[in-house]
């Protein structure tokens, strides 16, 4: 107890109050924070405007969504490459002679979830040191696999500018071939409740959205959409009319995801239709 | 959300501001607009305490967003600045929720690799980007309770029912949070003074 005062007084002297001038984030020009501030007005019209009466979501959660599922993808894919390089050698020199250029610019946290290298290091050196086979026996499968991630990858920015532009017929499609096609279970999930969201958006398909949500929990009850697929179950019932339903898939939500963003929604939706 | 800290002890909002509230929620765009000016630059220092990396500005237009939609429900019972420092929590917490859900299956945040521009912008500015620095090398589950409680004024038992964490483990993660930063913060006290003899 005397240590945790001793923590607080120390701590006291070392944190900045929140507040409104410059610090800890670095200030924006006048034109930057007009054009952020501008930017989320706009997304935040549809749905503010959006009628009582049928349930209207914004796509930017999903656009977020995706844009992290892409995010993750180039990661990987970067990954991939580096891991599957046809000149190793070049990769390996800087890991051996300086790890501590890995550790001290990842902390424990990062540390914590960083791509194996222990699996990374043997594995290409091998491929150095056999003079080639390895090398040639890993690299046909290992581009092949990258290949197929950065074609959906890049399936999935062509969706997501026909969606942008208001060409969501097109970029359902699109979203529609990606999740079936792709072989990363992330990139399917991503597909899936984008295509899913277009459905119950701008496609005035609430079915087919339906069954969109369903197929992803059904393959990732887990998964990291699963929080928007749940809520969206909810979204299509109501636009289906089918109350009981929708109660149930509200519930399911909020027992599932009690902190999500979306609780306070959900919690307020649920109270109106116990009032209905 | 129960009460914070903050909130208990914070005067009622200025005039303007319960104007600008008033209209934003009968939908005026330009008190929207005037509102989220208002608020960004704590929003964009909120979000920075708790987050490393570049993509600041994607939370805080997520924070803004919702702000604007949830505004409605805001009771006007603490200080406005209070209740979206609490939007920009929750907001940050969810994204960060799903950033480390993908970060599981391919590779970690690099640590915000920091240049300092703020020649002119005062010690108080200096003082926040080195405990941010510092911050930046702390595990999330250290970091997240620090900031929760020593910047945003939660208590440690509202913190660890958010966190979903035991209450002995949240204090034992602040505890150890603050002996590293600590450390951290000594580094860069030394490394200032080495660079002040030469």
């Amino acid at each position: 107890m005397i240590m945790d005062r001793r923590f607080e007084r120390e701590a006291k002297s070392v944190f900045v109050p929140l507040g409104d001038e410059p610090g800890p984030a670095t200030p924006l020009t006048e034109a930057e924070k007009n054009a952020l501030v501008q930017a989320a007005v706009r997304r935040a019209r549809p749905r503010r405007s959006a009628s009582p009466s049928r349930p209207r979501r914004a796509l930017w959660q999903t656009a977020a969504a995706v844009t992290l599922a892409l995010t993750a993808l180039g990661a990987a894919a970067a990954a991939v490459r580096t891991f599957f390089s046809p000149a190793p050698a070049v990769e390996i020199a800087p890991r051996v002679h300086a790890p501590e250029v890995t550790t001290t610019s990842r902390e424990p946290a990062s540390r914590e979830s960083a791509v194996p290298e222990p699996a990374v290091a043997p594995e290409a050196t091998a491929a150095v040191e056999v003079g080639g086979d390895a090398e040639r026996s890993i690299a046909p499968a290992a581009s092949s696999a990258s290949r197929e991630r950065v074609r959906a990858r890049d399936l999935l920015r062509e969706a997501n500018g026909l969606r942008a532009k208001g060409y969501y017929a097109r970029a359902e499609r699109v979203y529609a071939s990606v999740a079936r096609s792709a072989t990363e279970a992330g990139d399917v999930e991503a597909a899936t409740i984008a295509a899913a969201e277009l459905r119950l958006e701008q496609l005035n398909d609430p079915s087919g959205a339906l069954a969109s949500y369903r197929d992803t929990l059904a393959r990732r009850p887990a998964g990291i959409l699963a929080e928007e697929a749940r809520y969206g179950l909810a979204r299509c019932h109501r636009a289906l009319g089918n109350a009981d339903a929708e109660r149930a898939a509200l519930k399911a939500f909020l027992a599932r995801h009690p902190n999500s963003v979306l609780a306070i929604e959900a919690t307020g939706r649920l109270r109106a239709l116990e009032v209905e | 959300m129960s009460t914070r800290l903050v909130e208990r002890a914070a005067p009622i909002n200025p005039p303007e501001v319960q104007a600008l509230i008033a209209r934003a929620v009968r939908g005026e765009e330009s008190a929207l607009h005037s509102l989220g000016m208002r608020v960004m630059p704590r929003v964009r220092n909120a979000v920075r305490y708790l987050v490393r990396g570049d993509e600041i500005d994607d939370i805080v237009q997520d924070v803004l967003v919702t702000v604007f939609e949830r505004l409605a429900s805001y009771s006007g019972e603490g200080r406005f600045e209070a209740w979206v420092d609490g939007v920009a929590l929750r907001v940050t917490l969810g994204r960060m929720r799903k950033l480390r859900a993908l970060q599981r299956r391919t590779e970690p945040l690099a640590v915000d690799a920091i240049s300092e521009p703020g020649a002119g912008l005062g010690p108080r500015y200096a003082t926040s980007r080195q405990l941010v620095r510092a911050l930046d090398h702390l595990a999330d589950h250290q970091r997240m309770p620090l900031v929760m409680h020593h910047v945003f004024g939660w208590t440690v038992p509202e913190i660890a029912a958010e966190l979903a964490a035991p209450l002995e483990t949240v204090r034992t993660r602040m505890r150890d949070g603050m002996i590293k930063l600590r450390m951290q913060l000594e580094v860069y006290v030394g490394d200032d003074r080495r660079e002040e003899r030469r």
